[in-house]
């Protein structure tokens, strides 16, 4: 079984490399880092990820931004994606029936197994 | 002779007051006595009744008795003679008639009797019975007339010597023919006869002797007299003087106007006491006038009879004049009028005087009028009550001031009442205020640490799934290091997690929100939340009491909120309880004070309480009592900004027994 490609933007250089690391070593990944939001699209149209893993607080373009540009994206309009952010709590989560513009999300910090098995129930939807 | 007959007889019948004349003759000739006697009783015109003494002496002791009317006396007697003979006895009896009888001899010597006194003399042998007894009967007429005469000028002179008054006659050109001794003495003159011949001119000023002259003058002319003028009189040494003065016409027997008489009594005394008394009066009557009071008498049928302008005005007069004979009820309220008659008439019976009485009446307007009144008896010189004197004072302007100020002093009292209230309230407001700053500061607070958790948290959180990447990482590399470094990262990981709680705790404070409200019973909601907390409960052996209200209203609410308010009231109370305490849960319902009825639960431990200078610090943001570590000081914070949002109150006190105890209320 081939591995799932997904693309991490995020701007925190040193969160991407030790998510790189954790998701590397669970073996079905393979994982591509962009640490520029700017440059999310263009690496994604290159990656053609199954899944983005997106933070959406980022300096120059942020993930909402990323989100629309992707949805006009002809290469990329299906693909998958999983927030990632550090702007709301858990109780944010819920209240928000853990969807940001009808995409899920996973509130930062997060232990790796949560976040793979979160990754999991999306990729096999 | 018949004529003088004639004429002696008229005189006679007019003038003899007695028909019978008793005769003493004194006649020592015994011859010529029995003459005289002889004539005297043929005399057919008057009866005679003769007494004959020889002597003097004798004679003197005759007419001592009064029983003679005329004495015929010879002038030569064995104890008398001559002129001296008759000077005796006229001195003896001067008022009776002497007709001396002389022989022819002596007429010279009759003469001189006669100038002394005699009324007549007869020769002896001369007088025949006729001439004798027309002798007697007029020495008896004559001497009568003349005492008559004499009487009636020493009545006239008396008069006029004596009396004080001017009594005077006047010619036709008012100088004076006769005057009183007292005018004479008045005009500076000795006696009468200096002054007579002047006039008034010579005796007064001008001024007054003028307009005297002209009223002579005028009862000249006319013949009216001037009856009981009042004349002020300036006497020539500037003397001035008062007279009440009669001028009649004079008028001679033919009733002809020859000059004027009349009497001036000086009335200056009176005329002064008269000024003295009407200054008096005019003084008394100004002044009374002047009084603002009301002054007046009363008869006892109690009518005035004297009253100052003050009543007049009171009853709406113009002048005293037109209060006069009138009473009270003819201008007084009747009700007024019934009081002040009741008063008087007992006054009047005797009682005792009525001395600052007040009394009190309505006018039309209705409004309330004050008289002060002291009324006395009148009494005459002898002690009998002839009527009342009275003063009334109007004392309405002094009542109403002083209901004024009675009022005024009310209203003080009041407005100080409500002054007293109005500072209660600005003061209990002034309190509600400062709660209100305090919670306002607090929102503040609260808001400021949203807002700053929220910019935090991004920055912290990053970091911190950073951290947890790299232990988890670390942790599967280093699986066989051993049970330290294990420890290590395990102890890593948590201090990760704590952390991140309070950032989300810091998130559920700032983060209000919407809420979610829904009708709910707040019994469920509570027995949700201790399953939410079964397990801290079940740790520490915690037995949980509950008294639940079973009928208690649904209360709107956001469901989920108010869990987490009791988790963290329960939490808090977990934490302070040692093992095998007991948490006590109650509600009950109940009604505020303005009807709103509200659900009231709470929460009491048995743990060691709060202390005292804490319990008003407990609903801050940060403040624990829990050690560090234990816990963020959000808890109650948190649980004070949802009942807040739930417009609820919650309070934390001491139980007396010991604890501590929340009280939470909600409203339907």
């Amino acid at each position: 079984m081939a591995k799932r490609r997904i693309l991490v933007v995020d701007d925190e250089v040193g969160f991407t490399h030790l998510l790189k690391l954790n998701l590397d070593k669970d073996g079905r990944y393979e994982v591509r880092i962009e640490n520029q939001g700017a440059k999310a699209v263009e690496t994604a149209r290159e990656f053609l990820p199954d899944l983005i893993l997106l933070d959406i607080i980022m300096p120059e373009k942020d993930g909402g931004e990323v989100l629309a540009e992707l949805q006009q994206e002809p290469s990329l309009k299906n693909v998958r994606v999983l927030f990632l952010t550090a702007t709301v709590s858990i109780k944010g989560v819920e209240e928000r029936n853990g969807t940001i513009r009808g995409m899920p999300f996973v509130a930062k910090p997060v232990e790796p197994k949560k976040l793979i098995k979160r990754i999991e129930e999306i990729l096999n939807t | 002779m018949s004529s003088t007959k004639q004429e002696t007889q008229g005189t006679g019948a007019k003038s003899a007051v007695r028909s019978l004349i008793r005769v003493l003759l004194v006649e020592d000739n015994l011859a010529d006595a029995r003459l005289t006697e002889a004539f005297l009783a043929a005399s057919g015109l008057s009866q005679f009744e003769t007494h004959v003494v020889p002597t003097l002496t004798e004679a003197l002791k005759a007419i001592a008795g009064d029983q003679v009317d005329v004495v015929l006396l010879d002038l030569g007697l064995p104890d008398s003679f001559g002129l001296a003979t008759f000077e005796k006895l006229h001195a003896a009896a001067p008022e009776l008639p002497v007709i001396v009888l002389t022989g022819q001899t002596d007429a010279e010597l009759a003469i001189k009797a006669v100038q002394g006194g005699a009324q007549d003399y007869l020769t002896k042998g001369e007088a025949d019975a006729d001439l004798l007894s027309r002798t007697i009967r007029y020495a008896v007429e004559r001497q009568r007339i003349e005492l008559a005469l004499e009487w009636e000028r020493k009545l006239f002179r008396t008069l006029m010597d004596n009396i004080p008054d001017a009594i005077y006659f006047k010619d036709l050109q008012s100088r004076f023919l006769q005057l009183s001794c007292a005018q004479a003495k008045m005009f500076g003159f000795k006696g009468p006869e200096e002054a007579i011949g002047k006039t008034d001119f010579d005796v007064f000023t001008e001024e007054h002797a003028r307009p005297a002259f002209e009223d002579e003058q005028e009862v000249i002319r006319t013949g009216k007299p001037l009856v009981g003028k009042i004349e002020r009189e300036t006497l020539a040494d500037g003397r001035l003087q008062w007279a009440l003065t009669t001028k009649m016409p004079f008028r001679d027997k033919q009733g002809r106007i020859i000059g004027t008489f009349g009497i001036s009594k000086n009335v200056t005394e009176i005329k002064l006491m008269e000024e003295t008394l009407e200054s008096e009066r005019n003084l008394l009557r100004a002044l009374i006038d002047a009084l603002p009071d009301h002054i007046y008498v009363k008869d006892k049928k109690r009518r005035f009879v004297l009253c100052n302008n003050a009543v007049a005005r009171f009853f709406g007069l113009a002048s005293p004049q037109e209060v006069m004979g009138k009473s009270d009820s003819d201008f007084l309220p009747r009700e007024l009028a019934r009081q002040f008659e009741e008063e008087e008439r007992m006054l009047l019976r005797g009682d005792a005087p009525s001395v600052n009485r007040e009394t009190g009446f309505g006018d039309r307007d209705g409004r309330t009028h004050w008289v002060i009144t002291t009324k006395v008896p009148l009494r005459d010189g002898r002690g009998g009550i002839t009527g009342l004197v009275g003063i009334n004072r109007d004392i309405s302007e002094r009542k109403w001031a002083e209901e004024q100020l009675h009022q005024l002093n009310l209203d003080l009292a009041r407005n100080q009442k409500e002054l007293l209230q109005t500072y209660e309230n600005l003061k209990q407001a002034n309190e509600e205020l400062k709660a209100a700053q305090m919670r306002l500061i607090q929102a503040e607070k609260l808001e400021s640490i949203g807002r700053l958790a929220a910019g935090v948290a991004h920055e912290v959180k990053n970091p911190l799934a950073t951290l947890l990447m790299g232990l988890d990482y670390l942790a599967e590399n280093f699986k066989d290091a051993g049970e330290d470094v294990a420890m290590t990262m395990a102890e890593m990981q948590e201090a990760i997690k704590r952390a991140d709680g309070i950032i989300h705790g810091l998130l559920d404070v700032a983060g209000s929100g919407q809420l979610e409200m829904a009708e709910a019973s707040l019994n469920g909601v509570i027995e949700q939340s201790l399953l939410l907390i079964y397990h801290e409960l079940h740790q520490k052996r915690i037995r949980v009491v509950k008294r639940l209200a079973p009928d208690l209203p649904r209360v709107r609410i956001d469901r989920r909120r108010i869990e987490q308010v009791f988790i963290n009231i329960f939490s808090n109370a977990i934490t302070a309880m040692s093992l095998d305490g007991e948490l006590r849960i109650t509600t009950v319902v109940g009604t505020e004070a303005d009807g709103r009825r509200k659900v009231v639960t709470t929460v009491e431990d048995n743990g060691p309480g709060v202390p005292a200078d804490v319990l008003s610090k407990v609903f801050d943001p940060f403040f624990s009592t829990k050690p560090t570590g234990m816990g963020q000081g959000l808890g109650l914070a948190v649980a004070r900004n949802i009942l807040d949002m739930h417009s609820g109150k919650i309070e934390m006190n001491n139980r007396p027994e010991g604890g501590a105890c929340v009280t939470l209320t909600l409203y339907t």
